[in-house]
């Protein structure tokens, strides 16, 4: 798979937001082999796309859909981490 | 350059390090074993460093941040308080979240690329470097 092809990919399955419809794009989209990959990908893409989400109730929930013990190890913390850098920034200004 | 050649200049890198922080920090040690997630660790400060040597980025402008390579590596595993990238004519300082920062800030989209001494690809961030120090905690001898 192209690297631009596979980009895509993750930006189409972190549109899905909520971590377990994330995985079931990735589980449903791309061959086994690059599961792992896309999984720690997705923490990149993931971010904006719960940034966007209209409430911060809907926000609070789709961090809290990405287990903590998901891999790669601190997704979760990762992907929290970039919500509120981005909103920091938006908020900003920058 | 070669696998051997590459680590031996990444470990002399680290032991330069290592010698500089015990001047200040007499305890502070390499990570023992096969240890990912961090390259030394100050017990002084209860804090870990990553180390990571990128002399290439003096030709491309950028610093390889790698977070698979062939399974979760680097970035996405390591667990280090500080990340130190030496690039030969200088010493950054991050927090791994200033380079998360810096990634997502930047819109940044990782790349696939294969090392000459590489069996797998690795998938990485080519982050300018100019971009990156602006996420620094500390810039150490740069020449310009």
């Amino acid at each position: 798979m192209r690297p631009a092809e596979f980009n895509a990919q993750i930006k189409s399955a972190a549109k899905k937001t909520y971590y377990p419809q994330c995985l079931k794009y990735i589980e449903d989209n791309l061959e086994p082999a690059f599961h792992d990959l896309a999984k720690a990908t997705l923490v990149y893409y993931l971010p904006s796309n719960i940034l966007d989400l209209p409430s911060k109730d809907e926000r609070k929930a789709a961090i809290d859909s990405i287990p903590r013990n998901a891999t790669p190890s601190h997704t979760r913390q990762l992907v929290e981490h970039g919500v509120m850098t981005l909103w920091k920034k938006e908020r900003n200004g920058i | 350059m070669g696998f051997k050649e590459d680590l031996k200049r990444g470990v002399a890198v680290e032991d330069d390090l290592l010698r500089r922080l015990r001047s200040l920090f007499p305890n502070a040690k390499r990570a023992e074993g096969l240890h990912p997630e961090f390259d030394i660790e100050i017990p002084e400060l209860q804090k870990t460093v990553e180390v990571k040597y990128d002399p290439m980025s003096q030709k491309t402008g950028n610093i390889v941040i790698e977070y698979y390579h062939n399974k979760p590596s680097a970035f996405s595993v390591s667990i280090a308080d500080y990340w130190v990238i030496v690039t030969g004519n200088g010493e950054y300082w991050f927090s791994r979240q200033g380079i998360l920062d810096c990634i997502l800030c930047e819109g940044l989209e990782p790349v696939r690329i294969l090392g000459t001494t590489d069996r797998h690809p690795k998938w990485v961030f080519l982050i300018p470097i100019s971009a990156l120090v602006r996420y620094s905690n500390a810039v150490l001898a740069v020449q310009l």
